[in-house]
């Protein structure tokens, strides 16, 4: 096993007997004695007496080889499939975007409509060819993830003011976000697009307003990032269904756009590489809040964390 | 000002037929290959300002046409844009590694396209 690998169990094991976690799940890599490659999952938890003191530890190991043979022959479809799907799809928005620059000359209203309605779902279109693969590559430990020691107050800043940008005033976007949090052990780049993704779809079902709001949980342990829209909100008995992919339960408010599909399972992924949480709130009729919750430091400190694939 | 001239190399009549359009439009000469080969040609032939080359072509690909161009004592001052469905940061390294002054991924932005050109297709 990989040194930094061990050092993650380590710490993991350190979380569960401390009671700091009631579980945990790591996929590693082994090799067997003949030098095949062996990918073992191993799930973790802790019996405890009445006074909540350790008694013993239960692990599960299972071989989960054949699964992997299987994401990676699935990785390498989409990542073939969604090449295939672009070119075309270059060709359609080159035209398209002939016909808007007026290449072609003026156009009358009714053209025009239909120019902008093949736009609009040819980047649609292209958002789920991104997604897809993005998600083949989270799924699979095969995306790169470079974890540094991040402020987020500015992080979060930036990814509310391009949502300021895109919602163009339709909904007023307020923070509450102090400056001395503490910093958090994240890639700021996969972090982003969960804020990216978790705003967008706030913008989407939001009335009239969206507020973030970020704090220190659990001492100073971790950080807690909530995104609240004042929309339409969901039902208790859908809310388990928000990460699974291509479920679009809710539909947006007037006439906006869909979204992928994709978005939040995206944000599960990305929050699961950074051992944190993601789980959403809400009342019919009052709106929806997305929690997020980030450890401060999770596995190693130097370096980074590098996956075992 | 005399009209900048651009080579596109793409084995995708359809897009280059678009990109010819867009590009005319905005004043540019545009040449076309639609193969590697037939690429490496033109690039000696036509003197372009700048070149926009696609990746995945049958013959020769377009890491080597940019690889055999870049080597070339003259031909490998023109500046190469890669245009390619391939968007993963790891194509972009390639690209780039190959010697790729600039890296689109495609579907092209044809407002991107115009200020990259406008930018490296000076000389």
């Amino acid at each position: 096993m990989p040194p930094e690998d061990v050092e993650k169990s380590e710490a993991l094991a350190r979380q569960l007997i401390g009671g700091n976690r009631q579980l945990y799940t790591v996929e590693h890599r082994y090799q067997t004695k003949a030098g095949e490659p062996l990918w073992a999952r191993t799930t973790a938890t802790m019996v405890r007496d009445e006074r909540g003191r350790p008694l013993y530890g239960l692990v599960m190991v299972e071989d989960i080889s054949e699964r992997r043979r299987l994401d990676q022959l699935k990785d390498e479809f989409i990542s073939i499939v969604s090449h295939e799907l672009r070119t075309p799809l270059a060709t359609v928005t080159g035209a398209i975007d002939n016909m808007q620059s007026g290449v072609l000359g003026p156009l009358t209203d009714k053209q025009q409509h239909y120019v902008d309605l093949i736009s609009r779902n040819a980047e649609r279109l292209n958002k789920i060819i991104h997604g897809l693969l993005d998600l083949s590559r989270l799924e699979s430990g095969r995306a790169r993830v470079d974890r540094r020691q991040v402020s987020l107050p500015p992080l979060l800043r930036e990814a509310i003011q391009s949502a300021r940008l895109q919602t163009a005033g339709r909904v007023t976007l307020e923070e509450s976000i102090p400056e001395g949090l503490p910093a958090v052990h994240i890639d700021p780049d996969l972090m982003n697009e969960v804020f990216a993704n978790l705003l967008d779809n706030a913008a989407r079902y939001a009335r009239s307003r969206i507020v973030v709001r970020a704090e220190p949980f659990d001492g100073q342990e971790s950080v807690r990032i909530s995104v609240h829209d004042d929309g339409p909100g969901i039902p208790q008995e859908d809310l388990c269904r928000l990460f699974n992919k291509f479920e679009q339960i809710r539909r947006p408010v007037g006439s906006g756009y869909k979204g992928t599909g994709l978005g939040l399972p995206i944000c599960k992924e990305i929050v699961a590489l950074h051992a944190g949480k993601i789980w959403a709130e809400s009342t019919v009729g009052a709106g929806t809040t997305f929690h997020l919750l980030l450890p401060q430091g999770a596995g190693g400190e130097a370096g980074g964390e590098r996956n075992a694939a | 000002m005399s009209k900048k001239r651009i080579l596109i190399i793409d084995d995708e009549p359809d897009l280059v037929e678009v990109l010819r359009d867009g590009l005319e439009a905005q004043g540019y000469i545009v040449t076309t290959a639609g193969d590697g080969e037939a690429g490496l040609a033109a690039a000696r032939t036509d003197s372009p300002n700048a070149i926009l080359l696609d990746i995945a072509m049958p013959k020769i690909d377009g890491y080597e046409v940019c690889r055999l161009l870049k080597a070339d004592p003259v031909l490998g001052k023109i500046p190469i844009i890669m245009i390619s469905a391939k968007a993963q940061a790891e194509d972009i390294r390639q690209g780039k590694a190959a010697g790729a002054d600039e890296y689109l991924p495609k579907p092209l932005q044809m407002r991107g396209l115009l200020k990259t050109l406008a930018a490296f297709a000076t000389a």
